[in-house]
């Protein structure tokens, strides 16, 4: 594991300049979520980020889609200050959230469909896609007749057709069970390594992280900021088994638990901060 | 393709609803033939006051089930047609009314605070307290009938309307935003239909509502209708004509509600 360096001449596809986050916590005091964060993601890359709960992950990665203003501080998205969300850069939940009434297909043609592109254009569009995600056969399927894993699939596939320049994911598999986890974490690692689209994840399993991400972005302190910012595209890292693999997680985990937040510590400062200031955007 | 079906047990589903059908018709008649059997002893006063069905079948029959006197009569069908036509009819109109009046109000906050006074005010306003006023200004007619249908459902609905929006996963809206739709498209294609089903289902339960409201409407001042079957026989002191009215309602605000259940399962059949 090394420090990420700074490769010069690359122009970062999002960049985070001093971004801090204050919410009103519930007595009305002020507190701080996040301060000074300084973050470079360059076009193409696979981010994850990492720390214990409570840190924040979350917040950040919504300043990252413009679905949170930050309190201070500027999020830029190729050169531009990032003024709300856009489907340039798509978002994936938990829960894939599709559109019950309306096949994989329909789902997934959404998005485009809001564009007012050309209907030739959708079809050859959905069909690449489709083919991506693997789910070709099962376009006319209803969201309940798909598992768990498809329905996620389907949900970035959904994400992907507005062709965005990144997708934000917000531990998008811990619904899932073990196995299906990893399964899961490979196509998203195949995906990306087909499209090259930038991939910022935030999750909660450092080995997920290790498995899925060329760098780690680990948060922690209080108030959060970025304890360390890691590359990790060693290919010994990309095998669970290798000694390798063990010794980070062991030195990612170390570095998390000392930094575990106070269990008594009052309100979650992610819990507080995602429903609110969006629910009064109405986004 | 075998991950994407959904276990179910296809199997116990129909021995449930086998079940189901026996008990409900055993039911049925044994409530049935307890009736026969009190009715039909001499000197009963059930007889009198509610004749069970053989008897009051044949008196209908004899009369080749029309409704009415002499050159006026009309065959019992037409009634029936009339008052399921004034029912769905008025509901039809309410359900989507209600459903377009729930969006707006839920895209504009100050159309919300203008209209949900109005609303929390009428709403508990029974259909039937309409009827005075509607024959005056609608007329003895159609027009009257719906109206008082729609007033019996469309304010409840429109609740119900706001009650699913607020339901809603708010990351419905934050995605179908994200994907690209302006908050027009956003109500349009992922709000208005996500409500559809849970509102529908409300219209369903407010049926019976709407349907005695008609018949009460048919009752005072409406001249065709199931009501008015009931009303006839009131004042000609037909009882048989009383209670073939009443078996008539009753089957038909069956058949509609069944049939309701299946638009809905077949519909409007997603969940959200």
């Amino acid at each position: 594991m090394t420090e990420a360096t700074e490769t010069p001449g690359r122009r970062p596809l999002i960049e985070a300049s001093y971004v801090t986050m204050s919410y009103a916590d519930r007595n009305g005091h002020a507190a701080t979520a996040l301060r000074d964060i300084q973050l470079r993601i360059y076009p193409g890359e696979f981010i994850c980020l990492l720390g214990p709960s409570g840190c924040g992950k979350t917040t950040l990665l919504k300043l990252f889609g413009g679905f949170l203003a930050p309190t201070s501080g500027g999020i830029l998205f190729k050169d531009h200050e990032l003024a709300g969300s856009t489907p340039q850069i798509g978002m994936i939940f938990q829960e894939p959230n599709l559109f019950s009434w309306l096949t994989v297909e329909q789902n997934v043609s959404f998005g485009p469909r809001m564009a007012g592109r050309p209907k030739a254009d959708i079809r050859a569009e959905i069909e690449q896609v489709l083919r991506t995600v693997g789910l070709t056969e099962a376009r006319n399927y209803y969201p309940h007749q798909l598992s768990g894993g498809m329905r996620q699939r389907a949900a970035i596939a959904r994400a992907l057709a507005t062709q965005p320049s990144a997708l934000l994911l917000d531990e998008p598999f811990s619904a899932l069970d073990v196995v299906l986890r990893r399964r899961m974490q490979q196509f998203i690692r195949e995906i990306w390594e087909q499209k090259r689209t930038t991939m910022i994840m935030v999750t909660h399993s450092i080995e997920e992280a290790l498995l899925c991400a060329q760098r780690i972005i680990v948060l922690g302190g209080r108030p959060s900021g970025v304890l360390q910012d890691i590359d990790v595209r060693a290919h010994a890292l990309k095998d669970r088994y290798s000694p390798e693999f063990a010794a980070a997680q062991r030195r990612l985990e170390e570095l998390i638990d000392s930094e575990k937040s106070d269990p008594l510590r009052a309100p979650d400062a992610t819990d507080t901060i995602v429903g609110q200031p969006l629910a009064a955007g109405g986004i | 393709m075998s991950e994407a079906v959904e276990a179910t047990a296809p199997k116990r589903k129909r021995s449930d609803r086998l079940e189901a059908m026996v008990l409900g018709t055993l039911s049925v008649l044994t409530v049935w033939g307890l009736w026969e059997f009190i009715g039909r002893q001499n000197g009963s006063a059930l007889s009198a006051v509610a004749p069970p069905p053989t008897v009051f079948l044949q008196g209908v029959s004899e009369n080749s089930f029309k409704i009415g006197l002499g050159s006026q009569a009309v065959p019992v069908w037409r009634a029936v047609i009339s008052s399921v036509t004034r029912v769905m009819g008025g509901m039809a109109i309410a359900f989507f009314a209600a459903v377009v009046t729930g969006v707006i109000m839920g895209i504009s906050r100050r159309a919300t605070m203008l209209v949900s006074p109005l609303l929390h005010l009428l709403a508990p306003i029974a259909p039937i307290a309409w009827i005075p006023i509607a024959i005056v200004v609608l007329g003895i007619n159609n027009l009257t009938a719906l109206f008082i249908v729609f007033m019996g459902v469309y304010f409840t609905l429109t609740i119900a309307t706001l009650a699913e929006i607020d339901r809603l996963p708010p990351q419905y809206q934050i995605i179908a935003r994200n994907l690209g739709a302006s908050p027009w498209q956003c109500w349009a294609f992922v709000v208005f239909p996500a409500v559809l089903p849970g509102v529908f289902t409300l219209l369903r339960t407010n049926f019976i509502a709407a349907w005695m409201a008609v018949l009460v409407a048919e009752m005072i001042g409406l001249r065709d209708g199931l009501g008015t079957i009931i009303m006839m026989g009131r004042n000609l002191f037909n009882s048989q004509l009383i209670m073939f009215g009443m078996l008539v309602i009753g089957l038909c605000g069956f058949v509609i509600d069944a049939i309701l259940k299946i638009i809905g399962k077949h519909v409007f059949w997603w969940r959200v």
